[in-house]
């Protein structure tokens, strides 16, 4: 997948899944907060980016991914 | 723990043997907690609580850790480096490794003698999923040590220790009711406001608890404004563990006399990835006695176990218990069938004694139990994903609380540290 790819596959499924609007879901923006994310919903977020991208975000590498732009960089080399 | 009466015998569903229960042990201060000490508990054989029939030969389980160590260098001598590293692992505490980590690729790493893995491993087949991809080492060691240090019996049906529950429930000024079966947990401003019962019956409450299945409680949530999609989707479609056949053999008096230990018996296969599977093939037993029922000591019912995958039942999955199509009956009778030749091998007499038998499989569990596809223990951990498959209690709406086997732990000592998670989590909300 390429990272425009990527980019246009998070937006349309974190906004579908966690039922916000596209647009909110931009590179710069803090997930937890765009997202409204607590340690529960982390999860959900761990599991979204599972189902769609095949790629597991183990607990320790959850600091490093702040904003979307860390979400696209973590995918893009992992997947 | 439910168990029900057929004719004159109780038959248990679940609770065959527990341990730790010794003073000091690990469920020990937790059941003197809840006052379930004072029951009749009968400690198992201390020179072999499990008696275990491979193909090369019969091994004995002693109870107490550094005695069973010693019976396995009896057996294995030339393994004596890997059984005093699996003597360490059984006092291990590092809870985050063991779940990190690969039951069975351990076991690999530290024995050689693939026969040794198995008696290391035959006890285990009953009381977890033995799946060499994905079962973490926490599992494992709970589900082992705890018996290893001490092993009973509850003399009487597992009801006994319901109705002891339910009076220490009823001493703290609680109401327990029967047969209200919830259909729906409605939700309004981010919180569960009552639970309404097929019966029409409602229950307003601040904190909603659910022991059923995840999926199975997020079903009674039809609309809710805090539970996102990906929520519901991950409890529904997580995966769950195999099931369990169950054969309960109601035998002549004075037929087979009461044995105080369990019994496995295992073919050519491993008894790891040792399920039924869709060609109905059983690989291996389990043949427990339970006490209720033993008169002059002589036992009325055995039960066998083995473990059974949902493929086994599939074809049957859109019929409900009592109106079974063709075929399902065969092959419940083929199974039995194959799991009393096997634990002939042990009781040559058993066919010969059998007054008549009962038998369950994956769909009876999800019929009476609720559980999505029958899995005995709930949703599946899996070492390389313990942030998915370890289940939080809490819940998107705040005054709804997991409980039971499917969040931390099965098992009866793993669904009682699991509630008390969940207390401590209610405390943390």
């Amino acid at each position: 997948m390429t990272r425009e790819e990527i980019i246009k596959k998070v937006a349309e499924t974190l906004s579908e899944e966690f039922e916000v609007e596209q647009d909110v879901i931009t590179p710069d923006a803090v997930i937890y907060d765009t997202l409204d994310l607590d340690s529960l919903s982390l999860v959900d977020l761990v599991a979204v980016v599972q189902y769609t991208f095949k790629v597991k975000i183990p607990v320790s590498d959850l600091p490093s991914v702040k904003t979307f732009n860390d979400l696209y960089d973590y995918i893009e080399s992992h997947q | 723990m439910q168990s029900y009466r057929r004719g004159n015998i109780n038959l248990d569903t679940g609770l065959h043997y527990l341990g730790g229960l010794e003073k000091g042990g690990i469920l020990y201060s937790r059941f003197l907690n809840l006052g379930l000490t004072t029951l009749p508990w009968k400690r198992m054989d201390l020179d072999a609580f499990e008696e275990i029939h491979t193909p090369k030969g019969l091994y004995n389980w002693p109870q107490g850790i550094d005695r069973f160590i010693n019976a396995m260098l009896q057996y294995f001598p030339h393994q004596r480096e890997g059984l005093e590293k699996y003597c360490q692992l059984l006092k291990c505490t590092d809870e985050e490794w063991m779940q990190k980590t690969n039951a069975w690729d351990y076991l690999n790493s530290i024995i050689t003698d693939s026969e040794l893995i198995e008696v290391l491993s035959a006890p285990a087949m009953c009381k977890m999923e033995l799946r060499r991809q994905s079962l973490p080492l926490f599992t494992f060691v709970h589900g082992t040590a705890a018996f290893i240090e001490s092993s009973w019996r509850l003399d009487g049906a597992g009801n006994i220790l319901v109705e002891c529950l339910m009076r220490q429930i009823k001493q703290l000024g609680g109401q327990l009711y029967a047969n209200k079966e919830v259909y729906k947990l409605f939700e309004a401003d981010g919180k569960i406001i009552s639970a309404i019962c097929k019966d029409g019956t409602e229950f307003d409450a601040d904190i909603f608890i659910s022991d059923a299945h995840p999926a199975t409680t997020l079903h009674l949530i039809e609309d809710s404004k805090v539970i996102k999609k990906i929520f519901r989707r991950r409890m529904v479609t997580q995966e769950n563990t195999a099931g369990m056949f169950t054969l309960h053999l109601q035998v002549k008096p004075n037929a087979i006399k009461y044995f105080n230990r369990n019994i496995l018996v295992t073919g050519t296969n491993s008894v790891w990835d040792n399920a039924i599977d869709e060609n109905h093939v059983v690989k291996g037993i389990m043949i427990s006695c339970p006490l209720a029922d033993v008169i002059n000591g002589y036992a009325t019912c055995i039960d066998i176990l083995t473990p059974m995958s949902w493929d086994a039942v599939k074809k049957w999955e859109d019929s409900r218990v009592f109106h079974r199509p063709d075929g399902y009956k065969e092959m419940k009778d083929s199974v039995a069938r194959q799991c009393i030749g096997m634990a002939a091998s042990v009781f040559p007499e058993l066919e010969e004694s059998i007054e008549c038998m009962y038998s369950s499989t994956p769909l009876t569990y999800r019929d009476y139990n609720a559980i999505p596809r029958g899995s005995a223990f709930g949703y599946r951990k899996d070492y390389q994903n313990p942030l998915m498959t370890i289940v939080s209690a809490r819940t998107p709406v705040r005054n709804l609380l997991l409980t039971g086997q499917s969040l931390m732990l099965h098992g009866l000592h793993g669904v009682t540290m699991t509630a008390e998670y969940t207390l401590k989590s209610m405390g943390e909300n």
